[in-house]
């Protein structure tokens, strides 16, 4: 006798999926809910430009400066120590963006607080991470990322954690993207030809990269488009200074990053932390980053930036058939293996 | 068990220690989650409740117990939890659909697809944990153990609201098949 259940069944079974409109948004506000902004006083640094969602699945997070309202005019030392390092950009060879079948890869390290809420309570950790990204042409590549043991910020941070079950095991996540699910660069978006004005080039960088407008903010996007970047030295030539234009951003001198290598660094100061950027006087590069709560002096993340270049192509095979590309705005992520994942076009369902 | 099992629980569990891990939970199961929601009350309410859920899920993820295999239990008793305050929009979505059967008598058989007049108003005459029973076991086909998960109520519980569930749904179906029969009014 299972006639009802059949007719059960059969209710409303023709209802469609969500539309993709219903699934982003939905899932905006997850992702809003993952990385709350309890206070303006910081903002998680995009790392990761990616088309859907992959921020929300696979970026390690550091947290960074907040939206600053410096005031205080750029120094001439600033601005002179911008201007070497954009003659040395401007005297390097042309980087050739990749070209279909290479990638731009970059190695790096960092060891960021991260938050966890849970049962109305909060507490910090510091994951060491080491990231290797492959970024294709077309948008497809690898995201391979190797945690180390977590610390913690504080011993009560340690017991909350611990309490919460909020302390992550060291492991791999190695994530393939099939084409269109990462976004190559913020650069190749800016109009070609010879880079605008500071002014007008901080405006482009702020329509790319999004948020409100600001120093901060500017500060923020100087920093986006020379990770994981594909600028070419004209281009970073024309950051470094535009970066000088922006009002509160300070020389502090040299600094050693966290494999050794010395710098120049600059930084912005706004709602209690202190972002560095730390610059290779000698390649112009970024060579690594760090965020300091200023009130404490305590480092509150760092990353460095190992290896920057184009590849040949991707070190391993992918665990399976990186189709269908992802489409505007959507993607899924898979589990292949335990640790190894892919994200295509394909719905949820399959 | 289902077959994000794994996944799930690792996902869940990453979570805690990196939150943006919660991701591949929604991506898995937001779709299934969200169609469950509209095929009771309507898709729009669907979004919010859908997009509530997620959050919930992952405001609560620390307790998830990994016990439970994959999320889709876990998901599911959210997801009823929440349609718990919406029992009156239920209700009119099913009323909306119970008068169709004088139009679809009136227009000899012509419907809204995928609807079902008389179901409409013998699921409507259910009591709600009764309900809840039933369409997680006869449209998501979870367990009498994933019900139980769910809904944390004894597995024992599961099965007698599932029996008289159905028992309700036959005789209200029954009933109306008389009336037809005998060109009766319903009640």
């Amino acid at each position: 006798m299972n006639d009802e259940l059949d007719r059960i069944r059969k209710f409303r079974a023709d209802e469609p999926p969500p539309s993709t409109q219903t699934t982003q948004s939905a899932r905006k506000t997850l992702l809003a809910a993952i990385t709350p902004s309890p206070a303006p006083r910081r903002r998680r640094r995009r790392r990761l430009r990616v088309a859907f969602g992959v921020a929300g699945a696979c970026a390690a997070v550091l947290v960074v400066l907040a939206l600053g309202t410096g005031s205080s005019a750029p120094s001439s030392a600033l601005a002179a120590a911008l201007q070497r390092l954009a003659r040395v950009a401007e005297n390097q060879s042309p980087v050739v963006a990749p070209r279909p079948g290479q990638y731009l890869y970059v190695d790096s390290y960092n060891n960021s607080e991260a938050d966890a809420y849970g049962d109305g309570r909060q507490c910090q950790t510091f994951n060491p991470t080491h990231r290797q990204i492959w970024i294709g042409s077309d948008g497809a590549g690898r995201l391979l990322e190797t945690t180390g043991p977590t610390s913690f910020p504080t011993p009560q941070d340690r017991i909350t954690c611990q309490q919460m079950h909020a302390v992550g095991s060291p492991g791999t996540s190695d994530l393939w993207f099939a084409p269109r699910c990462f976004d190559l660069g913020l650069a190749s978006r800016l109009p070609a030809g010879r880079f605008a004005d500071s002014a007008t080039l901080l405006a482009q960088m702020r329509r790319i990269d999004g948020g409100p407008p600001g120093p901060g903010e500017d500060f923020v996007h100087v920093g986006d488009f020379l990770r994981e970047s594909d600028a070419s030295p004209a281009l970073r030539a024309a950051i470094y200074r535009a970066a000088a234009t922006i009002p509160g951003v300070k020389l502090l001198g040299s600094r050693t990053d966290h494999l050794g290598r010395r710098g120049v660094a600059i930084g912005f100061e706004g709602h209690g932390t202190l972002s560095e950027l730390i610059l290779d006087p000698r390649s112009s590069a970024l060579l690594g980053e760090q965020t300091i709560a200023v009130a404490t002096g305590r480092l509150a993340g760092w990353a460095a930036y190992r290896t920057s270049r184009i590849v040949a192509g991707i070190p391993a095979r992918a665990p399976g058939p990186l189709t269908p590309p992802c489409i505007s705005g959507g993607g899924t992520t898979r589990t292949v293996s335990p640790g190894v994942s892919i994200m295509t076009g394909a719905s949820a369902n399959g | 068990m289902g077959e994000h099992a794994n996944t799930d629980s690792a996902a869940i569990a990453e979570s805690l220690g990196r939150p943006e891990r919660f991701a591949a939970v929604f991506d898995r199961h937001f779709a299934a989650v969200h169609r469950y929601l509209a095929r009771r009350v309507g898709r729009e309410l669907a979004d919010d409740l859908a997009s509530q859920c997620f959050t919930v899920a992952f405001e609560r993820r620390a307790s998830f117990d990994p016990r439970y295999g994959g999320a889709r239990p876990w998901l599911y008793g959210i997801a009823t939890n929440l349609l718990r305050h919406h029992w009156r929009a239920e209700q009119r979505a099913l009323d909306t659909v119970a008068q169709l059967s004088r139009e679809r008598t009136d227009h000899d058989g012509a419907g809204v697809r995928g609807a079902d007049p008389d179901l409409a108003r013998a699921l409507g005459r259910l009591e709600p944990d009764q309900r809840d029973v039933l369409l997680l076991y006869a449209w998501e086909e979870l367990t009498y153990g994933e019900i139980s998960d769910a809904l944390g109520v004894a597995v024992g519980t599961v099965r007698s609201r599932l029996a008289r569930a159905r028992a309700r749904v036959r005789a209200e179906l029954a009933l109306e098949r008389n009336a037809v029969t005998t060109g009766k009014d319903r009640p």
